[in-house]
Order: structure tokens, then C-alpha cells, then sequence
């Protein structure tokens, strides 16, 4: 499976098992997160240290994810982005899109 | 490109043998033992070709092909039993679960090899013959993202470069809208996603840019950070839009002052080339993504640029790469390539071939437009 799941309260920390995240998996991503808010999830935190690339397509699908989040007064944290994949978020203003934190425990304080 | 084939069988001496035989006739070969593995494997690796053993425990072939079946994007991966039997029922079986065909175990090897270049090289050819199909009817119906001419105004020279990913038209789009002899807008957009779907939408983002652009235009307002946040407005209620998104640099050319304002959102800075320093500056915009929130947040820059000086608009294929199996993305190897082939004064036929070359796979959309000052 590309995602683990763990729960920790009322937050999902998600880990993303993938090298590089694209196209293949955008859609896969994207109805993983559907489906958690559809079962009334509204916390969930994307742990990414695992991905080194990520694409356009799949950005879309973290973006589509968040909207969906945001749409059910849910939020979305991401978390240990590696410096590649960060320093993309940054030129795009990504990161002010989504909020970024460096751990799950930072991560998890801001859902309090 | 060499093509990639994923091998399940859970007897780890044929997939050995079967995976030196078909690396050595130049394959990029996987292996998975089991049913579980190969679909845990094809999660996140795409493959040309699969071949698969028909007895296998737990899940044996027939029931891997099933669960294909049932899988949008896997089902049409083209799919070889490998058997060691010869009987019609099993045969008829696998036929009617839509494999191209059989392999038995012990077939020689450059019959193998033979049918599986046959296989590979008709399915390449029948998506060839589907895209060029695809391709006229857009052609006849005038559907195009991306103008096909440079263009010359009378300080600034105009040139685009586009490449399309793996031939396949894509989310990239650029449009010149000259309003007059004095105001040329330029607009470089990226709609997240590849090939025909993001291809499809980014129509809609630019009918929505160019009737923003008029709209303003015959208001008497030429400020680029309004047009965008008019285009942001639009884009954000539309429900058709949901989740679709885009990139886009809006660049307004004045002709008089000779003067170049920018705007974006989430696009990649626009790069200067100073002429006279040999330097390279990076412009950052402000904006976010187009249509996320309601209010865009939107900043407008006056680009200077100087007689001999290059601004580039990028989109994000530019930067992105694939060598040595690793895809990267790496904007300042981007700019460290540009500013040695500019500093060198090449043109800009000569600098698109040189960065763009094959030793860097391409991973997306690749658009380039190049303002020269002259």
C-alpha cells in the first residue's frame, strides 16, 4: 500500500510510502483522502519524508485534497517535506497554501 | 526509451532466468513472486508489458488478470501467460480474459524475444495511429494551446518553445494577445496534470484569460495584478473546475515605454538575463494558485530590461528531469545551463537543444518563452 495510516485522537497521520509521487498515483491519492473525509475525517497530517519528487499531477491531488479538507472545515498539515520537493513549494508559494511543519509532534500541537 | 516488463511468478529460478534472458535483450526487467506483490509493485511503477506464471499460490494468473480487469488504469497494460502447459481449456481461459497470448516455459529464447518486440512494437503502433487521429480532429476543429509562430514587435523579440511529454498534447498552454501596436500580453499557464485531461482543461483556463484580458482592456485597465485576480474570481466559482488547477505568468509588453509588468500565481520566478553582467535574476510573484482561495493575493512588478537583456517564462517540465533512473526537480541547474549558453551568446534554437537534450529524460510539459530586448 502507497499510504499508512495511523490515528492518534481525532488526527490521521499519513505516511506516504513513495520515492516519487506522480501522475500513477495522483488519482489513487486523491480518492484515499476523499474517502477519509467522507467517513468524517477533518484532521489529517501527510508525513512526505519518504518522497524525494514530486510532479504537477500530484500536487494537484494534495491541492484537490486540502480544498476537500477545507470544504468540511477540516484541516491538512504537511509534514517532513524533503528539501527538493520543499524548495518547489516555496518557488510556487505552495507553502503558503498549505501549512508546513517539520515534525508530526509540531504537526499534531497545531491541531489542538 | 527501453521498455519495462514486470515478471510474476513465485518460483524464484524461472524469474531469474527470465529476467537475464530479457535484460541482456535490453528490457528494464521487474519481478514480483506473487499476485499481492505485483499489484502492490504496479501502485507505483508503470510497465509496457507483464508477464505472468498461471500457477501460483494463493492468487494463481487467471485471478491477477481478473483483478486487472477490474482496474481503469492497469487493464490495458498488454499481458503473457507463461505456461508450462499446452492444454486448449487453460489456453481458452486466459484468451477470453483478454491476454495477448501464451508463452511456454521452455520456448526458445529468440522466439521470445521476437513475440515480445511483435507485442510491444503493435501496441506502440495502434497508440500512434489513436494520438495522430485524435491530433487531426483537433487540427481540423482549430484546437490549439500553444501558437505555433515567434513573434516580432518593435522593441522586444518573441520567441516560444514548446515540447510536448512523450508526444502526448498536455496541461502546458501560451497565448499572445496583441491588444494594439503598443500592448502585447503573454501568458504561460500549467495545468497540474498530463497529457489529454489537463490538455481538455487548460481550454477553459484560456477562455477565462483572454476574456478577462478584454474585459479589463475595454475597462482602461491595463494593471496585470487585476486581470489576474478577475481570472482568479472567475476560476474560483466554477464548480466544472472543482479540482482542476493551474499555474500561470501573465506578462504585459509595452511597446512605448518599453517596459515589461508581470503577475502569477504559484508559477515558477521569471528569469533575467542581465546582459551586460552576465548575471541571471529571479522574479518571484506573490500570487497563489489560481481559483484556491477567493482573493489571490497578486502583486504586479515592473521587469527592467535593457537592450541585449532575456526575460524567461517557465513552466515547472523546465526544471523537472529524469537522469540516471532519478527524477529531479532543480530550477538552479536550470539557471546555471542558461546562463552559460547566454553568457556564450547562443541563440535561441541553439540554447532549447542544448538544455533539453537526451540525456535528460523528460518527465511533463516543457515550455520556454523567451523575451529578447533588442
Amino acid at each position: 500500500m502507497n499510504y499508512t495510516l495511523q490515528k492518534l485522537g481525532d488526527v490521521n497521520i499519513v505516511t506516504v510510502e513513495l520515492v516519487e509521487a506522480s501522475l500513477n498515483q495522483a488519482d489513487e491519492f486523491k480518492n484515499y483522502i476523499y474517502s477519509m473525509v467522507d467517513q468524517g475525517e477533518t484532521k489529517v497530517a501527510l508525513n512526505l519524508e519518504k518522497v524525494l519528487y514530486m510532479d504537477s499531477s500530484f500536487i494537484g491531488a494534495l491541492v484537490a485534497g486540502l480544498k476537500k479538507l477545507l470544504s468540511k472545515n477540516g484541516e491538512m498539515a504537511l509534514v517532513n517535506i524533503g528539501s527538493d520537493v520543499l524548495a518547489l513549494f516555496e518557488l510556487t508559494r505552495l507553502d503558503k497554501v498549505f501549512k508546513v511543519y517539520n515534525s508530526v509532534d509540531e504537526a499534531l500541537k497545531s491541531f489542538e | 526509451m527501453k521498455k519495462k516488463i514486470l515478471l510474476v511468478d513465485d518460483e524464484q529460478m524461472q524469474l531469474m532466468l527470465l529476467q537475464k534472458l530479457l535484460e541482456n535483450s535490453g528490457f528494464i526487467v521487474f519481478k514480483a513472486e506473487s499476485v499481492l506483490l505485483a499489484m502492490d509493485f504496479l501502485s507505483k511503477e508503470a510497465v509496457d508489458l507483464i508477464i505472468s506464471d498461471i500457477e501460483m499460490d494463493q492468487l494463481d494468473g487467471f485471478e491477477f488478470k481478473e483483478i486487472l480487469l477490474n482496474n481503469d488504469s492497469l487493464k490495458h497494460i498488454p499481458f503473457l501467460f507463461l505456461t508450462a502447459h499446452n492444454e486448449q481449456m487453460l489456453i481458452q481461459r486466459g484468451l477470453s480474459l483478454k491476454a495477448i497470448d501464451y508463452i511456454p516455459k521452455n520456448i526458445p529464447k529468440e522466439q521470445l524475444i521476437a513475440k515480445i518486440n511483435n507485442i510491444l512494437t503493435t501496441v506502440d503502433n495502434q497508440q500512434e495511429n489513436s494520438i495522430s487521429e485524435l491530433k487531426l480532429v483537433a487540427d481540423k476543429l482549430n484546437l490549439k494551446n500553444v501558437p505555433k509562430n515567434n513573434f516580432e514587435l518593435k522593441s522586444f523579440k518573441i520567441d516560444i518553445f514548446h515540447k510536448a511529454f512523450q508526444n502526448h498534447p498536455g496541461g502546458d498552454f501560451i497565448d499572445v494577445i496583441q491588444i494594439n501596436d503598443r500592448y502585447t500580453f503573454l501568458v504561460l499557464g500549467d495545468v497540474m496534470g498530463k497529457k489529454w485531461g489537463a490538455w481538455f482543461f487548460s481550454f477553459t483556463f484560456l477562455s477565462y484569460i483572454r476574456s478577462a484580458i478584454r474585459i479589463c482592456v475595454y475597462d482602461g485597465n491595463l494593471s496585470v495584478s487585476n486581470i489576474m485576480q478577475k481570472i482568479n474570481q472567475v476560476i474560483h466559482f466554477d464548480d466544472f473546475l472543482d479540482d482542476i488547477y493551474s499555474t500561470l505568468s501573465l506578462v504585459l509588453v509595452d511597446n512605448v515605454d518599453n517596459t515589461i509588468t508581470y503577475s502569477g500565481a504559484s508559477d515558477l520566478p521569471l528569469l533575467r538575463f542581465d546582459h551586460q553582467n552576465k548575471v541571471i535574476t529571479k522574479y518571484k510573484s506573490k500570487g497563489l494558485l489560481l481559483g484556491f482561495f477567493e482573493v489571490g493575493g497578486f502583486n504586479e512588478q515592473v521587469i527592467p530590461l535593457v537592450k541585449g537583456d532575456i526575460l524567461y517564462l517557465i513552466t515547472d517540465g523546465a526544471i523537472d528531469f529524469e537522469a540516471n533512473g532519478v527524477k529531479k526537480t532543480d530550477i538552479n541547474f536550470f539557471v546555471e545551463q542558461l546562463l552559460i549558453l547566454n553568457t556564450q551568446g547562443k541563440d535561441f534554437a541553439e540554447i532549447t537543444t542544448r538544455i533539453f537534450n537526451k540525456e535528460k529524460y523528460q518527465v511533463d510539459d516543457c515550455s520556454l518563452i523567451q523575451i529578447l530586448r533588442n
